[in-house]
């Protein structure tokens, strides 16, 4: 079901997918009870990455790229 | 004073306007200044006038030279004038009759970025074809930008405070200056090979010269090349530059940028609210939905009428078991009809032929039996009346009327003396009656 490698976006288009999904007339009810668990997790999961999340800088110079 | 001592307005205004023409300096002058008051007549003439900070004079340009142009001139351009300076008699004014008109310093530099953009656009850099989606949800942008700039720091803060969740690399680079240009072709390649999610380049506003790089046509072709998506916000919202029509999306400062490049936490938490109530409005909709379904089904007429199922074959059945009857009746009358035919036939035939002669030969037999037998009982009632009368007349009882006598030993007539011994009972019959003797002695007859 939901895997915590995915990317925010992953999982926000995911969430997108099983609101379609769910509102499309040719799925099971056990299909859509499924995919309601899946979108509860998931939304739960991407307001923890938001809340936790911590702006990440950095400056690149080009020479030192180039060093690599 | 004489009255020959005046000039009439019109024989100064000629003298003047000899004088014009015949001035050498006069004849082709180049005049720099600002425009103002232009003005494009109906006939096509330009009529405008040409200042600086302390003086002004009036110009023309007849319409054929005006549709040489290459711009088209409005107050406050900087011009370059050709022409001569001529008088018009009509109300004493003199004016500069301008042969050609172009744009001063800045100015030209604008013309020069007309064409680029003619040219780019004609070669369809500014197509929306080529312009690259930016992610929805980026992971990594690289921001091309002077990190001391006010840019660099409005841009951090709004990616703190809209999208924290998001890897911020900054190239320091020269936004302007002669050595501009290179570095920041350099560093938006640089950028290009990193894979980041979207490029920024940005800078906050300046004079027009500052922000020349950006309307230089090579960093424009740099642009349009690049893979990554890139967002340009240069200067103040009233400055479009050249690498605005190339760029992805063009913002109108380095803050509006960044609220192209990431989506904003307050809208993302509404979104996914939005969602964790789509998702539940969906999933009750779907249950309540199949719950309908259930009752539908439940109260489909044939689960709650049973018989319905039924009934049909019922009357199918009944109706069925009526033909048959009927058939079977019909069948049965038939044959009944023939087997009685058939029976009335044969005792039709039986009647007329048969029965009828068996019945005479019965009859006649029996009337003969009839006969035979009165014949035979007449003949046995005569000889059995004539045996009567020859038995009576040989009955013993005439014989014991005659003083005859016959004796029985239990039941046996004695004819012989052999059948009588001493003490036997002997039964003698008499006419009227019986007499019981004991034996006493036997006699044989001596022989």
């Amino acid at each position: 079901m939901t895997n915590k490698n995915q990317s925010f976006e992953d999982k926000m288009k995911r969430i997108d997918e099983i609101v379609v999904k769910l509102d499309s007339d040719d799925i099971t009810l056990e299909e859509s009870l499924n995919l309601y668990k899946e979108g509860v997790t998931l939304t739960k999961e991407c307001d923890d990455i938001l809340k936790n999340a911590q702006l990440n800088i950095e400056e690149l110079t080009k020479d030192d790229s180039d060093g690599e | 004073m004489t009255k020959d001592k005046y000039l009439s307005v019109n024989a100064l205004t000629t003298y003047i306007a000899e004088k014009f023409v015949k001035d050498p300096y006069l004849e082709r002058v180049f005049v720099q200044g600002e425009l103002s008051n232009a003005k494009l007549h109906s006939s096509g003439h330009l009529y405008f006038s040409l200042k600086d900070e302390n003086s002004q004079i009036r110009g023309i340009m007849f319409q054929s030279q005006v549709n040489k142009l290459k711009f088209r001139p409005k107050d406050g351009d900087k011009v370059i004038v050709d022409g001569r300076v001529s008088v018009y008699k009509g109300n004493g004014t003199y004016s500069i009759n301008a042969s050609n008109m172009i744009l001063d310093g800045i100015g030209q530099l604008f013309l020069q970025l007309d064409e680029n953009i003619k040219l780019l656009r004609s070669e369809g850099l500014f197509d929306e074809i080529h312009k690259k989606p930016i992610p929805k949800f980026p992971r990594h942008i690289i921001l091309i930008t002077s990190k001391t700039s006010a840019a660099v720091k409005d841009m951090l803060t709004a990616v703190e405070r809209r999208f924290p969740l998001v890897k911020i690399s900054i190239l320091n680079t020269l936004m302007q200056g002669e050595k501009s240009k290179n570095n920041v072709i350099e560093h938006l390649k640089f950028a290009d090979s990193l894979n980041a999610d979207t490029i920024i380049l940005s800078r906050g506003g300046g004079s027009i010269e500052d922000l020349w790089t950006f309307n230089d046509i090579d960093v424009a072709r740099t642009v349009f090349e690049l893979n990554t998506p890139v967002i340009t916000g240069i200067g103040h919202e009233t400055d479009t530059t050249l690498v605005d029509y190339v760029s992805d999306l063009r913002a109108t400062t380095p803050t509006a940028a960044i609220e192209h490049a990431v989506p904003d936490q307050i809208s993302l938490y509404e979104l996914i609210r939005n969602y964790e109530y789509s998702i539940l409005k969906h999933m009750n909709l779907k249950l309540e939905s199949k719950l309908n379904e259930l009752d539908s089904v439940k109260n489909y007429y044939k689960f709650k009428n049973p018989s319905s199922l039924y009934d049909q074959q019922v009357q199918k059945l009944d109706h069925y078991s009526g033909q048959l009857e009927h058939k079977f009746n019909s069948i049965f009358t038939d044959k009944k009809h023939y087997f009685e035919s058939r029976k009335s036939q044969i005792f039709n035939i039986i009647k007329s032929n048969k029965i009828e002669s068996y019945q005479t030969h019965v009859n006649r037999q029996d009337a003969q039996m009839k006969q035979l037998i009165k014949y035979q009982s007449d003949k046995n009632k005569l000889r059995l009346k004539n045996n009567i009368d020859l038995l009576d007349s040989l009955s013993p009882l005439l014989i014991l009327k005659r003083g005859y006598s016959y004796s029985t030993i239990e039941d046996k007539v004695i004819t012989d003396i052999d059948d009588v011994s001493v003490n036997d009972m002997m039964k003698t019959q008499l006419n009227k009656g019986t007499v019981w003797s004991k034996i006493i002695e036997v006699e044989k007859n001596d022989k």
